[in-house]
């Protein structure tokens, strides 16, 4: 039906008929708010980047301007290319886009370690916005989140690059989260809530992921569902696997599993993102139960995935479907059980 | 207050599905109870006069369908149901014979495609709705409880129709004693929209098709033809709720079917043809636009709403910040209107349908509705049918229109896959 519409009806402005209001929420609304509920992670990510740059002992200006000087180009770059790349999607199609890519570029950045090269990070993200959102229709069609398309095609393609974080002077590089546990636990430092951790510039402080994913669930945009549900699953994960006769210490206490990484930061804004998520309610308990328990499953047997929750959400993505069209089948069933005998 | 209109109207859309063949022209005297037109489906089915006077235009729309018949009144009597004194029917088709020749047949809407019934029709149930939810509608009840005598022998005579049985639904069970059992059946609803409207009583408690269809009827049109059945003069007078922008004096008139909304609107202090306002009669949800030919207040109607109309050019401005949705837990305690635009304004752009949860917290039913939306915006019919779609009708999708953030018009794509569905049948 959308692709149908001529370009002017897009931007009408005035509701044709009844209903003669409608409500405030739009769909680039929901891209801003989710860019709204981020940007906190946002500015840690670059007071991160340019405190381990600049060194302990720079000045606030110091550690600021070169977060920025680190952050900024990259930033830049993704905006204007998700930006051309739209412009000529809707220039090859002839219909109007929304702020999908906006979505697309701001959170394959937040997944990115902050000192990457440029030609990877371009490249995926083309990979991210036409493979995974243009051929498939646009915003609202893609088969699983643009930006993990992106994440996986630079895990994938470049190796270590999308998992190591690099920062000059001071090199620092994590091979697993597993691993970041196991030595924060053999450090004895426990991991808490407001902890923060190296990574990728939106996956720094659980505290801030967690209070952008209450902000968006209390608006009404994130589905509780998913996000209470994702929670649950690992919680449920790590508990079994803390709590096996044969584990080993170092898996440290099964709440610290919910905390690292950035599984959180996937849930949040890309596991619960509107456009994305699956189509009913059961779905997205299942969704958010299988992403939390399968991050943490594949986090700790698998060493191959240390950012597991990227493989878990493509995973989950790409099976929410069936549950989708289990769940149509069962209420057709009950409708004409209840009606029909 | 009474309003002094002397000129009224018949609305062609009070008459959904029905194919007018008109028995008047312009210039022409009527007298009260005269047929201004009957249905080319079934001649039985006829639209009267409501006053005596002479027949000042008629109206019609795009494709030449009736938009509506004016007449200038010629004395102001006291407006009434023409034909009063009738036997209180003991069959079904003494029934169907009353309601035609008083008219009130066309009160009735059928499920599936919400059009006035043929008078072959068998439905297998009644719903009588005693409630209403939308926005700014008077309840029901209060007048149902004044005019129970009448309430009952209406309903006591509607539950000839049904080959099964008439479901009252309603906010609470009325202590309905004469009631034979098995006949009829009262079910409470919760009084929050749009429990209000048939839709969804029908939806939830049967599964209308185009071969085994339902009907429904309102409250008023039950009292109405138990007062005819009493022999009461009925008085076609209801109130009617005006109110909105730029409105001197907003209130609670009172006013038959067909008549004046420009004469009403003046009452209230306000106009039809001010600038950069929009006149709806009805709901806002679900209401109709009211332009200069069809400005007659309809059958159904009990509210005048003025809006704002939004300015076709112009920056949105410090109002057009994003947003707080209104089915959220911040916009229900008030933020959202600090930033919201009120009036016609779409709220953004019309971009693809994303899943949100905002039309899932407006949607009482079971089945799923993203996957119904999604059906009926694809036009895959199969899953639409099975979903139970043919229960409703535009007003029922309005709640999800107006939740939806991609800014589609559910009610057109329902209203086009019932079309393919009748367009099949035929």
């Amino acid at each position: 039906m959308t692709d149908s519409l001529p370009l002017q009806l897009s931007s009408l402005k005035r509701t044709p008929g009844a209903p003669h209001c409608r409500n405030s929420l739009s769909v680039n609304g929901i891209v801003l708010l989710y860019i709204a509920a981020s940007l906190p992670c946002l500015m840690l990510g670059i007071w991160q980047a340019g405190s381990r740059w600049a060194g302990v002992d720079a000045s606030v200006t110091d550690v600021l301007a070169a977060g920025l000087l680190l952050v900024g180009p990259r930033l830049i770059v993704l905006l204007g290319l998700g930006f051309g790349l739209s412009k000529l999607y809707e220039k090859i199609r002839n219909r109007r886009t929304d702020l999908g890519w906006l979505a697309v570029s701001w959170f394959f950045f937040l997944l990115l370690p902050p000192a990457i090269d440029f030609i990877p990070m371009m490249l995926a993200l083309t990979f991210g916005l036409v493979f995974v959102l243009f051929v498939f229709g646009g915003q609202g069609m893609a088969p699983f989140h643009p930006a993990l398309g992106a994440v996986i095609f630079v895990n994938v393609a470049f190796g270590d690059t999308g998992q190591s974080i690099e920062v000059a002077p001071d090199t620092f590089v994590v091979s697993s989260w597993y691993s970041a546990l196991n030595s924060r636990v053999s450090e004895g430092v426990d991991f808490g809530i407001l902890s923060l951790q190296t990574g990728n510039p939106g996956a720094m402080s659980p505290a801030l992921v967690m209070l952008g994913g209450l902000l968006l669930m209390l608006m009404g945009v994130a589905s509780h569902r998913m996000l209470f549900g994702g929670i649950a699953g690992a919680a449920v994960a790590s508990l079994l696997l803390t709590s096996l006769p044969g584990s080993h210490e170092a898996l440290g206490v099964w709440s610290g599993h919910l905390l690292v990484g950035n599984f959180l930061f996937v849930l949040v804004f890309l596991g619960s993102d509107p456009a994305c998520q699956p189509l009913t309610r059961p779905a997205r308990w299942f969704a958010g139960f299988a992403f939390g328990s399968l991050t943490i499953l594949l986090r700790v047997l698998d060493p191959a995935h240390p950012e597991s929750s990227f493989m878990a959400l493509l995973l989950v993505s790409l099976c929410s479907p069936v549950v989708d069209a289990a769940v149509v089948r069962i209420a057709v069933w009950r409708r004409s059980k209840r009606h029909h005998g | 207050m009474k309003s002094d209109l002397t000129t009224v109207g018949i609305l062609g859309s009070d008459f959904p599905g029905v194919k007018p063949a008109l028995n008047v022209r312009e210039g022409d005297s009527v007298s009260a109870g005269d047929v201004l037109f009957h249905d080319k489906r079934d001649s039985q089915i006829c639209a009267f006069a409501p006053v005596s006077g002479q027949v000042l235009q008629i109206h019609r729309g795009a494709g030449r369908t009736l938009t509506s018949i004016a007449i200038a009144q010629e004395e102001l009597v006291e407006q009434g149901i023409p034909y009063a004194n009738h036997a209180v029917p003991e069959d079904r088709d003494a029934l169907t014979s009353v309601l035609l020749i008083s008219g009130l047949w066309t009160r009735l809407r059928q499920r599936p495609f919400g059009t006035v019934p043929l008078t072959s029709i068998r439905p297998r149930k009644l719903f009588v709705a005693a409630l209403e939810s939308g926005p700014g509608a008077a309840d029901p009840i209060p007048l149902v409880q004044t005019e129970m005598a009448a309430f009952k022998l209406g309903l006591a005579a509607f539950c000839l129709l049904p080959t099964q049985e008439t479901v009252l639904c309603l906010r609470k069970p009325l202590p309905l004693l004469a009631m034979k059992k098995g006949l009829l059946r009262q079910i409470a609803f919760p009084s929050k929209h749009p429990n209000g409207l048939p839709g969804t009583h029908i939806h939830l408690l049967s599964s209308p098709t185009p071969d085994n269809p339902v009907l429904a009827v309102d409250a008023r049109t039950v009292i109405e033809l138990g007062q005819l059945l009493c022999g009461v003069t009925a008085t076609a007078d209801r109130t009617v709720n005006v109110s909105g922008e730029g409105l001197s004096r907003p209130g609670i008139y009172t006013a038959a079917p067909g008549a004046s909304i420009g004469k009403l609107l003046e009452q209230a202090g306000g106009g039809i043809d001010l600038p950069n306002i929009r006149v709806i009669a009805g709901s806002v949800l679900d209401g109709r636009q009211i332009g200069l030919n069809n400005a007659f207040l309809g059958v159904f109607e009990h509210q005048l709403q003025v809006l704002n109309e939004t300015p076709l050019r112009g920056s949105r401005g410090l109002r057009g910040l994003p947003v707080f949705d209104r089915t959220g837990v911040l916009g229900r305690i008030g933020l959202r209107d600090i930033f919201a635009r009120t009036g016609s304004h779409m709220n953004g752009a019309i971009a693809s349908m994303v899943p949100a949860e905002s039309m899932e917290r407006v949607w009482p039913h079971r089945v799923p509705v993203i996957p119904l939306l999604r059906a009926l915006v694809t036009e895959d019919d199969d899953t639409a049918l099975n979903l139970g779609a043919l229960a409703f009708v535009e007003e029922d999708m309005s709640l999800v229109t107006w939740a939806c953030p991609g800014k589609y018009d559910y009610g057109q794509a329902l209203r086009a896959f019932l079309d393919r569905i009748q367009l099949d049948m035929a």
